[in-house]
């Protein structure tokens, strides 16, 4: 449910960033959400199309990367993607949590910029 | 054309956390967030610090919950400043409001302020209050796979306070398993009470900790 808060602020960047360029049309934005951010993508998505309304970004697409959460597994050295119990699958022994997971950026924007580019 | 942005989307309210700690800091507060579920003892962990010190220190009480005040006005009767934050629908507390609550308080200096988030373990882990220490509360009612299911939480909290031990046995909850996942978090930082706030077990251990950290961070003997 904090999507609505983070929304917003997804979109006061935005908009900061596109000060500059003053694009004539944002197609696209493109956000990476890691498994383990707390964000829902489709609260977002939900929100960005109530609270673009009005902006430079009203009729645009969010674009959603999705990255899973992976572990470390000390004793084999691997990466594994998070089981229920931590485990890893290749020697069950108990994985720590990774940077893997954790996204959440804005990637980048999308616009027409009237040159056809 | 392709603007690359990269930005962290959380700025906002790191801009108003930092305030918060340079506040903190001037005055000599010490800011506790207390998380957790609904139900799991945030207040009863927060009561109970409050009877253990209030004749030792200044204290006070930021209480977040979505609308009512029903913990705020309890707590009140204890004899601490208390201010309520309702949220109005969002599922945790931003730096923002703490920063209001902080000034509208009228603080005295080295007073140490315990912040109740509100209930649930995913979203208020994601915001940074400026606080100087996280607390999870985090009940055996709750069953014994906490950790594997909200891991930031959990990771995000200096110290874990395990309460309601006295239906240990009758929740049939296995605290190897709720360890040995926090330890597969926390490692060697981990710092686990296990309190019960009913029968009082387990809360000498709880209070000499934080009684030794409050001393230390106010410089008293």
């Amino acid at each position: 449910m904090h999507e609505y808060f983070v929304t917003q602020q997804l979109i006061k960047i935005a908009e900061d960033e596109l000060k500059e360029v003053k694009p004539k049309k944002v197609l696209s934005i493109t956000v990476v959400v890691g498994e383990l951010s707390g964000i829902i993508d489709e609260s977002l998505k939900f929100y960005f199309d109530i609270l673009t309304k009005g902006t430079i970004l009203e009729g645009s697409k969010l674009e959603i990367v999705q990255k899973k959460a992976l572990l470390f597994c000390n004793s084999c050295q691997s990466l594994f993607e998070r089981t229920k119990d931590f485990l890893c699958p290749k020697c069950k022994s108990l994985g720590k949590l990774t940077e893997h997971g954790r996204e959440f950026y804005i990637e980048s924007i999308e616009v027409d910029d009237g040159d056809g580019n | 054309m392709e603007i690359k942005v990269i930005k962290d989307i959380l700025q906002r309210n790191e801009f108003s956390a930092d305030n918060i700690r340079k506040l903190a800091k001037e005055n000599k507060w010490f800011l506790i967030n207390v998380m957790g579920s609904p139900g799991a003892g945030k207040t009863s962990f927060i009561k109970a610090m409050i009877n253990t010190f209030k004749d030792r220190f200044n204290l006070a009480v930021i209480e977040g919950d979505v609308a009512s005040t029903i913990d705020a006005e309890e707590i009140s009767k204890l004899g601490v400043e208390v201010l309520q934050i309702n949220t109005g629908g969002a599922c945790h507390l931003v730096a923002d409001s703490i920063n209001e609550a902080l000034l509208s308080l009228n603080l005295k200096k080295a007073t140490v302020v315990f912040i109740e988030n509100i209930g649930n373990l995913i979203c208020p882990s994601s915001f940074d209050l400026g606080e100087n220490m996280r607390v999870v509360v985090s009940s055996v009612a709750e069953g014994d796979d906490k950790p594997y299911k909200y891991p930031i939480m959990f990771e995000s909290s200096d110290v874990v306070v395990l309460s309601k031990i006295d239906v240990v046995e009758i929740i049939g909850f296995d605290m190897e398993k709720y360890i040995k996942g926090l330890k597969a978090i926390k490692g060697d930082n981990l710092k686990l009470f296990g309190v019960s706030f009913k029968t009082l077990e387990g809360l000498t251990e709880l209070e000499s900790y934080f009684s030794e950290l409050f001393n230390s961070y106010f410089n008293r003997k």
